[in-house]
């Protein structure tokens, strides 16, 4: 019988305006985050995910929400292995742009983006944008499902060997290779394709919050990582054959996905924290840690997150549930273990 | 061209390994061109490949004074996002964010947003107008020492409510960029505009905008400080003159012959239904009635006209092939200095866009030679006097918009 443990895979979560609300006055925000994001990959993190809101916050102490694909623009020049997830809204995000961004951040980071789709918004967001109301749950969730169709659509519109870079002919893309995708939708309608190459995963990670118990808002179809809160072991089981079953009926295997149950760093001690990840990771109910920092009432600054981040992977290593060098090279697919796409147009020229 | 790597358009390290160089030669900024819209020439023409927001964040990372120009459209993309993209690129590059500011007049693009084709011209104009307003009255909406203040904007063309949730930029505002040349552009850049960019191949036409600009950046109430007028500058260097026109024949013979076709599709001009050996008429389109850029049109008419003689498509792509409508210079690091200096005297321009023949050896050639040559004649800095790209370009901070009367006082920044 195999006991060698599987690693456990661990997303840090930041609201990156908690850092700026407690940031000493020397220290900029943008320094602190990238300190952040430098100690997590020296933990051995495996990504960092910005949380995100289109609106000035609610109460009291504002701080300032830095536009994530920018600011991941940045952490993607100085970090090497840690992949870089971006909250992007899908009810005010045009999928073009969308897609261009990540795309961008997948060819920088070398393989390294991610994104969580956020398909609600609040009525005060909505109003930045000149919507009079944000929609109801059902067409929000419809309108996420076709951005992510369309985005990914634009990122297969190049096949992986679209360019040639052929000196001697001076041809430099071969054009059969990039396809529009003419694309006819409810919400969208986008012609392509796009103007950036086929990235290195082909499609950045796609990541999801799952808030139903049951997992019914889950785009069974689409999502590698599902970020969840359960209350106990059982919960988390229960998530675990949910999310299966649904993605099963969706013609994917269940190891098309990884789940990542949260860890509220700020209420936790790291040593607890990390055993009963070992004990549910056992269990089979889940394959890793979303450690969260993007709750209401965190401590200023950033030795709190990077005291935490340290003690609880050390734990994890002397739990054999974390490995100790730092691993060869990899894209975010690699690292969670999910398949690289293969462009959909390569793939009808094949069949 | 043997040296030139032409997968490198998404390559980071390749973008940054250019802006640390012209970083050295002491720019004042970097700016990658971004059409948004998939363009077919780019089979025989690489493009740069990245997303400029995403992309500059990354040069940021790695260059300390160089200002960082990124195009944003005032059609494709929402004002609120827009407006947190460039303060945040302000905030982590310590204040060298610019954006140039374009409003989408190829069509391509309009396909790729679910319209079917673009705004009128003159229409694109008056909404990008709304939209600046709105996007500097974001960047002032959370000012130190205050919270933010809701924007409660409705206007013709764009409603926003809130405030922008990041404090106000390093520099007030990120520098603000535009390169039209139409009637609207002009106008346009005269009121919002503080680098504007434009392609005058000649003397005489350098003059002439840049007297007008200034005209008409006076009558719409600007100190002649405020704005500053860059033409393109496409530099072919060589150590001798005869070695730099071997150079530039060089450069020409690589133009793929469908690449003819296909290169001002990009602009909106459509060249296929002419022969390629055979000349071209006069006047090929009809201006007013032309709804891509229009600017780029009327420079190439010029071009022919200067030329005194029909010229044929390929003849013409050949001219602009490199320099796209720009001025262009071949010769000896001496004579390209000599170029400019004349340029900046005779009030054509007041800097220029530096468009190397090629990449990186261009770039190189250019730091290394010709700006030792601009600095004997007294007219380029030996080294960055401040950190923001405001203090290298001598703008001023913007002051914030005072307060409306529902809104707590304030203390307004002074001008710098």
């Amino acid at each position: 019988m195999d006991t060698v443990k599987k690693p456990a895979l661990l997303n840090l979560s930041v609201d990156v305006s908690r850092l700026y609300a407690a940031s000493h006055n020397d220290i900029s925000p943008i320094r602190q985050i990238g300190a952040l994001a430098q100690a997590a990959e020296r933990a051995g993190f495996d990504s960092l995910a910005l949380h995100d809101r289109l609106e000035t916050h609610s109460h009291g102490q504002a701080g300032a929400q830095f536009e994530p694909l920018t600011l991941l623009g940045y952490l993607a020049a100085i970090t090497t292995r840690i992949g870089l997830i971006a909250d992007l809204s899908s009810a005010h995000t045009h999928p073009y742009n969308g897609a261009r961004r990540l795309a961008s951040l997948d060819h920088i980071s070398h393989g390294r983006a991610g994104w969580r789709v956020r398909s609600t918004a609040t009525a005060r967001e909505a109003g930045n944008f000149g919507a009079a109301a944000s929609a109801s749950a059902a067409d929000s969730h419809e309108l996420a499902q076709e951005f992510i169709t369309v985005a990914k659509k634009l990122w297969d519109s190049w096949e992986d060997d679209a360019r040639l870079a052929d000196r001697e002919a001076g041809q430099y893309l071969d054009i059969a290779k990039v396809h529009r995708i003419d694309h006819v939708g409810r919400a969208f309608r986008v012609e392509g394709p796009i103007d950036i190459p086929r990235s290195p995963q082909g499609h950045p990670v796609l990541a999801q919050s799952v808030g139903k118990r049951d997992a019914s808002d889950l785009f069974a179809q689409d999502v590698d990582l599902v970020l969840h809160h359960a209350d106990d072991l059982r919960a988390a089981q229960s998530l675990r054959r949910h999310v299966t079953r649904r993605v099963q009926a969706a013609g994917r295997p269940q190891e098309a996905i990884r789940l990542l149950t949260s860890i509220d760093a700020t209420a936790r001690q790291a040593r607890a924290a990390a055993a009963q990840i070992d004990a549910w990771q056992a269990a089979g109910a889940i394959d890793g840690a979303d450690v969260r920092f993007d709750i209401e009432g965190a401590a200023p600054g950033i030795d709190p997150i990077t005291a935490f981040i340290a003690q609880f992977a050390d734990e994890l290593r002397r739990r054999e549930r974390l490995a100790r060098g730092a691993g060869q090279p990899a894209t975010l697919r690699m690292r969670y273990g999910v398949p690289r796409p293969t462009s959909r147009y390569t793939a009808a020229r094949a069949a | 061209m043997p040296s030139a790597e032409p997968t490198r358009g998404t390559d980071i390290a390749y973008f940054q390994r250019l802006s640390q160089i012209a970083e050295r030669g002491k720019f004042d900024f970097v700016f990658f061109a971004d059409f948004l819209a998939f363009a077919p020439s780019s089979q025989y023409h690489v493009r740069w490949e990245l997303e400029p927001l995403t992309l500059l964040a990354a040069v940021a990372a790695v260059t300390g004074r160089i200002g960082l120009v990124a195009t944003g459209s005032t059609v494709f993309t929402e004002p609120y996002n827009l407006a947190r993209a460039f303060a945040t690129l302000d905030h982590l590059s310590g204040g060298r964010a610019a954006w140039n500011i374009v409003t989408s007049g190829a069509p391509a693009a309009a396909r790729d947003f679910g319209h079917d084709e673009v705004l009128a011209h003159h229409e694109r104009y008056v909404r990008a107008g709304e939209y600046v307003e709105v996007v500097k009255q974001l960047w002032d909406s959370w000012s130190s020492g205050a919270r933010a203040r809701p924007l409660d904007h409705r206007g013709a063309h764009l409603d926003v409510a809130g405030a922008l949730n990041i404090p106000r930029p390093p520099q007030g505002h990120p520098v603000l960029v535009q390169a039209g040349s139409s009637e609207d552009g002009k106008d346009f850049a005269s009121r919002y505009a503080e680098l504007i960019f434009t392609a005058t191949p000649t003397l005489a036409a350098g003059q002439a905008f840049y007297a007008e600009i200034r005209r008409r950046a006076a009558a719409a109430g600007r100190a002649p400080e405020a704005l500053k007028i860059l033409p393109g500058f496409l530099a072919v260097i060589g150590s001798t003159e005869a070695e730099a026109r071997q150079l530039k024949e060089q450069l020409d013979d690589f133009i793929h012959p469908e690449h003819y076709k296909l290169f001002l599709s990009s602009f909106g001009i459509d060249l296929s239904q002419f022969p390629l050996d055979q000349p071209l008429p006069r006047k090929f389109a009809d201006i007013s009635a032309f709804n891509g850029i229009k600017s780029r049109l009327a420079v190439i008419e010029t071009i022919i006209a200067e030329l005194g003689r029909p010229v044929t498509p390929r003849e013409l792509v050949r001219r602009l092939a490199g320099s796209r409508g720009h001025l262009h210079c071949v010769g000896t690091p001496e004579q390209i200095a000599e170029r400019m200096a004349q340029w900046f005297e005779a009030r054509a321009a007041d800097g220029f866009i530096v468009k190397p023949s090629h990449l990186p050896g261009g770039i190189e050639n250019f730091v290394e030679h010709v700006v030792p040559e601009l600095r004997r004649r007294g007219i380029y800095r030996d080294d960055y006097a401040g950190t923001a790209l405001r203090e290298h370009l001598n703008l001023a901070t913007p002051g914030v918009a005072p307060p409306t009367a529902q809104t707590e006082p304030k203390n307004l920044e002074a001008l710098a």
